[in-house]
């Protein structure tokens, strides 16, 4: 969906096309500015932003294995297992062909237990 | 549609990567938007601009990496955002101050005597700042253009979500920027 369609043309057309608009001096006077602060940190200014950086990423990354990780049992979970018809579908792999009503939760990546 | 939002995805992404010829170009390139997308997101502006400047400091501190990066400018977005948020929740718990990015217009019409985009859309500014957090991330980001797909990405939920949070701002947008009057913002005479 792109601005327009959810909100109007109207509305948000023009401020997502000037958005990146800005008088080249104030952009250029901004960057000599920053140059010169990332030539003044002192050591430790430095070590806390790459540690504040490196912090971002990590959160990041232990969202994204959460997710693949969660993901890849939900995928197991709904794997047939050991079937006794086609179509048939045991909901844990060790209720051997159904022998029992299963009670676990569907899409569960948790065993159940006897 | 989805063919064309995969085009303009890889466009966006071809157009960032093409502007890491050199730091300046990436600078040019995305200080406006990204100032301007955290000054739609932030209580006051001198937070945004700080904000802004520690993350191109990181930015250029990885540049190596940044240049290795399918979209250095998820990255920089993504991280910008979440350092906004960090220290948002810092100084809440410093000033023991509940989280309130809704009435500072004082701040934000500052902000409009320097920058002539806020000026230019400060209805509409002020009307993202009322809306809830995460909806106003998801408007704030497809005013730069990304789709929902690219959006959920940058705020790390699915695109489900992203899409629902859009379409429930997208109500409140519309009620605020037609029928409601905003704190400290006059309306547009129609005629």
């Amino acid at each position: 969906m792109t601005p327009e369609e959810a909100l109007g043309a109207d509305v948000l057309g023009s401020a997502a096309r000037t958005i990146g608009e800005m008088p080249e001096e104030a952009v250029q006077s901004k960057f000599a500015q920053l140059q010169q602060m990332r030539g003044a940190r002192t050591e430790r200014e430095i070590i806390r932003q790459q540690a504040e950086a490196d912090s971002l990423e990590g959160d990041e990354a232990a969202y994204q294995a959460g997710l693949m990780h969660e993901k890849s049992d939900l995928k197991k979970a709904a794997r047939p297992r050991s079937t006794t018809s086609p179509g048939h579908r045991s909901s844990s792999p060790r209720c051997s062909p159904c022998s029992r009503k299963s009670t676990m939760p569907r899409g569960k990546p948790t065993q159940e237990k006897h | 549609m989805a063919h064309r939002s995969k085009q303009d995805g890889d466009e966006r992404g071809a157009q960032a990567r093409l502007s890491m010829g050199s730091q300046e170009e990436f600078f040019t390139r995305y200080w406006p938007r990204l100032v301007r997308f955290l000054i739609t997101q932030a209580s006051n502006h001198s937070l945004a601009e700080e904000v802004a400047g520690d993350t191109f400091l990181k930015a250029w501190d990885r540049w190596d990496d940044l240049l290795t990066y399918e979209r250095p400018d998820s990255w920089l977005f993504k991280v910008a955002l979440r350092e906004l948020r960090r220290q948002e929740a810092k100084a809440r718990t410093r000033d023991s101050l509940a989280e309130d990015r809704t009435g500072n217009m004082a701040d934000l019409q500052g902000t409009a005597l320097t920058d002539d985009w806020v000026a230019d859309n400060f209805a509409l500014t002020a009307a993202i700042r009322t809306l809830p957090r995460r909806q106003a991330e998801v408007v704030a980001c497809m005013l730069l253009g990304y789709s929902t797909r690219e959006t959920a990405e940058i705020l790390g939920v699915s695109e489900g979500t992203a899409r629902s949070h859009l379409s429930r701002a997208a109500g409140k947008l519309r009620v605020l920027l037609t029928d409601a009057e905003l704190p400290g913002v006059a309306r547009k005479d129609p005629s």
